[in-house]
């Protein structure tokens, strides 16, 4: 081979071994992959390293929200947020980083001082200064903390907030900011019908649920948790694993309740306003009713805590059975009525008070003093009940049941005065609610006597407020309910009311009731309701309670304690306005032991709350209101001008480009009358803005 | 591989040696094919990709939604808080308004 030949072929073979090497790298490659694929185990400390990552998530539900019936809300689930710090972030780095770390660290601290003093302003609510914040960071700093708590429990419009200040506003690595999560849920009344309502922390919380609405509708506030699985891409970002289960979750339904929550606030009010004047109050239940249907728009339970304040911690409305004392008359009067027994006008006579066949049971101080009165020797009943003689209708109960008492507890039970209504909200009390049964063992005519007027039964407020509801509902009797639905999106999933339990008397009986129950507010025990800003009927109630075997102190008589001191519950009940029923109402306090001589009656405290209601209702109701025509002449506004702010005084404004709505609203709520011209926007005003005006002066401004 | 004879494992070898493999398996004449295959496959790789970045956005719009959400909430419960009827006044008597809760029900134009 010539020297040529082999220059020529020398490229030829240089290919041959690059290919030849490139082929055996090839097979190499290829047997690698096998290998791999088929027989290489990783190290199983190494494993999760190398596959991707995949993580089972919940997804929590959403807890449905709590609404009053006129959509306003009650209770809402929202994250708050949990703030920490790692306070030792890049100190490391900067010791270790000589001179150049050392300013690193110098300006970390400053940036550190900044934050605490942004800390202080933002949270100026928990009322610490800067230096607080910052000895707490760098003490944290010098003791290498990594998750040093902040504050605790911020809503989202502060996080934004603290996420602007120095070192917030840098990556977690490097300013330290650690955000935490934490559902809570929301009350924006506050603890206003608190115990209807109920609470609960979040959705996880199962320490109060058999309370309120929270409690009781669980099952459907809560929702279902769904899972899904998270994988984390190339860029270290997570992403949904689509090639995993996904359950999606089930977020609660709403439940719309029956409550107006106005109403309960202005029910809430009266109830505590009227109480916290009486320190022998313990505490107090109020419930308003519609008419109509049955539904609860109000319900406060209010009771005196060991600092003297209020507080909703028991249902007493709908959990409490006592004695209700003289509200129960109605009952007996209703009864004597639809049994034809009597009319309003039928006389009984007085007997000074005394029941000469039952000696035991004291003289009725009323029927004296109405003797004294009128020197009458009879009664009507009507008279009787007006005055809330105990004689009256002891009288009546003896004489026309007292040979069968069946037919008197029969028409008791037929009132449903001891049915639960299937309530959502009952607790369990003390008690039961309770009716004589004639076939009791130790059943006496006494207890015939002490039923008519309202002792030896026991009913809640609530079974009460549902009975004289049925008064002014023409006798028919709607079972009381507090949850209107349940709504998805606002759709109603589920509905609860109204429903007619019965018809517990005749329309002449209801009638002849309401007009001897607003006799009682217009001459009778409940005065104080006369001068209310519409007609109520309604019942005065007072009743000695029960006293437990420790409250008596050995005492035999279950009413009074060994010093004779004895606990009082007033009530009153009734409905307005008188002559076309909207609203049912019953408010009731309870004393602690009063001492003997000392009484309250329900003419007190419980009817003055009872038209602190019935005014507060009054103004706020649309249905009550006056209907003016669209035409016509509004009258000119006399008197004095009505003072909407503190800016009253203040410089005259600039009127300049507003509407005249808007510059008569600047001219009024800054003390002045506005006379005007035109029509557009204010294009010259009299005086001039910034200058100073009379009191009470006319500012004049022309629109074009 | 034509006039060469038939494909034995030995002519198989002997072109691998020479380099001609492809030529001898008639690759040319599926490159169409091949090249279709290769485009595929990128257009599965950016597709993936493409997925992928689109969920990261979804996951982002999800996170911006759900503090909107929160935002929304929190909002609502401070506007609720504030529209108590004893807030409202309590409010209007801090601002030494003489301006109080009605008294008695309002007047309602009527409609025609």
């Amino acid at each position: 081979m010539s020297a040529a030949d082999r220059d020529k072929r020398r490229p030829s073979r240089i290919l041959m071994y690059m290919y030849i090497l490139l082929l055996l790298v090839s097979v190499v490659i290829a047997g690698r992959i096998v290998y791999i694929q088929y027989f290489w185990q990783p190290d199983p400390k190494y494993v999760h390293h190398f596959r991707p990552q995949k993580m089972r998530t919940v997804i929590e539900p959403r807890r449905g929200t709590v609404i009053d019936a006129n959509g306003k809300l009650l209770a809402i689930s929202t994250p708050l947020y949990n703030i920490y710090m790692d306070c030792y972030v890049q100190k490391e780095a900067n010791d270790a980083n000589g001179a150049k770390g050392a300013e690193a660290e110098r300006e970390w601290v400053r940036k550190a001082g900044r934050l605490s003093k942004g800390l202080s302003e933002v949270l100026a609510s928990q009322g610490r200064d800067s230096s607080y914040y910052m000895n707490r960071i760098m003490a944290g700093r010098a003791r290498k903390m990594q998750h040093r708590s902040i504050v605790m429990r911020i809503d989202h419009g502060t996080l934004l907030k603290l996420q602007e200040l120095p070192l917030f506003d840098e990556p977690a690595h490097k300013g330290g900011l650690i955000v935490e999560t934490e559902e809570r849920r929301l009350y924006p009344y506050g603890t206003l019908a608190r115990r209807v309502i109920g609470y609960v922390k979040n959705n996880k919380d199962t320490t109060a649920r058999h309370i309120g609405i929270e409690g009781k509708y669980d099952h459907v506030l809560h929702g279902k948790a769904g899972v899904e699985w998270l994988r984390r891409t190339d860029k270290r970002k997570l992403i949904q694993d689509t090639d995993s289960t996904f359950v999606a979750a089930e977020d609660g339904i709403d439940v719309r309740t029956t409550l107006d929550i106005d109403m309960q606030d202005i029910a809430d009010r009266a109830l505590r306003e009227n109480m916290a004047n009486e320190g022998h109050i313990n505490g107090g239940c109020a419930v308003i009713m519609d008419v109509k249907t049955g539904a609860i728009k109000a319900m406060v339970n209010l009771q005196r805590d060991s600092s003297g304040h209020f507080s909703e911690v028991f249902n007493m409305a709908a959990g409490w059975p006592s004695e209700p004392g003289s509200v129960f008359k109605s009952v007996t009067l209703m009864t004597l009525l639809e049994d034809g027994k009597i009319s309003l006008d039928t006389e009984i006579p007085t007997c000074h008070g005394h029941m000469r066949d039952m000696p035991d049971i004291p003289r009725d101080e009323y029927i004296m003093n109405y003797e004294r009165r009128t020197g009458r020797s009879t009664i009507p009943v009507v008279e009787g009940f007006k005055i809330s003689s105990n004689y009256v209708f002891r009288r009546l109960v003896k004489d026309h049941y007292g040979s069968s008492p069946e037919e008197f507890t029969s028409r008791l039970h037929s009132y449903n005065l001891d049915a639960n209504f299937e309530f959502e909200l009952a607790e369990r009390g003390s008690g039961k609610p309770r009716i004589p049964d004639p076939h009791e063992s130790g059943w006496t005519m006494s207890d015939l006597v002490s039923s008519a007027i309202g002792y030896s039964v026991r009913v809640t407020p609530l079974q009460v407020v549902t009975f004289y509801n049925a008064i002014a509902n023409k006798g028919k009797m709607m079972k009381p309910y507090i949850v209107e639905q349940t709504e998805r999106n606002g759709e109603a999933e589920k509905k609860f009311g109204p429903v007619l339990l019965n018809s517990i008397c005749s329309k002449a009986t209801a009638d002849t009731l309401a007009r001897a129950l607003s006799m009682v507010t217009l001459e009778g025990t409940a005065k104080r309701l006369k001068n209310a800003k519409c007609t109520v009927a309604g019942k005065t109630g007072t009743a000695r309670m029960h006293l437990s075997p420790q409250e008596r102190k050995g005492s035999r008589d279950p009413y009074s304690d060994n010093r004779g001191r004895k606990k009082h519950q007033a009530t009153f009940v009734g409905f307005f306005p008188a002559d076309a029923p909207k609203y049912t109402a019953i408010v009731v306090t309870y004393t602690g032991l009063l001492e003997p001589g000392i009484n309250v009656y329900g003419g007190q405290t419980p009817a003055a709350t009872f038209k602190d209601i019935v005014d507060g209702i009054w103004a706020y109701e649309t249905d009550w209101s006056t209907h003016i025509k669209p035409e016509g002449r509004m009258p000119d506004m006399e008197g004095p001008y009505i003072n909407t702010s503190r800016t009253e005084g203040s410089p005259v404004p600039d009127l300049h480009g507003l509407g005249l709505k808007d510059a008569m609203y600047a001219i009024e709520n800054n003390g002045y009358k506005c006379t005007y011209s035109g029509s557009g926007h204010v294009v010259s005003q009299s005086p001039a803005a910034g200058s100073a005006a009379k009191k009470g002066g006319t500012i004049k401004i022309v629109l074009k | 591989m034509e006039g060469k004879g038939k494909l034995t494992a030995k002519a198989v070898m002997k072109s691998i040696w020479s380099g001609d493999i492809l030529l001898l398996l008639r690759v040319d004449k599926l490159l169409p094919y091949i090249l279709f295959l290769f485009a595929l496959g990128w257009i599965n790789i950016f597709m993936n990709y493409k997925i992928e970045q689109t969920m990261v956005q979804v996951e982002k719009n999800q996170k911006i939604l759900k503090e909107y959400k929160i935002y929304h909430a929190q909002k609502t419960y401070e506007f609720v808080k504030m529209n108590r009827i004893s807030t409202v006044e309590n409010m209007l008597e801090e601002a030494g308004a003489e301006v109080s809760a009605p008294e008695k029900p309002a007047f309602i134009i009527k409609d025609k």
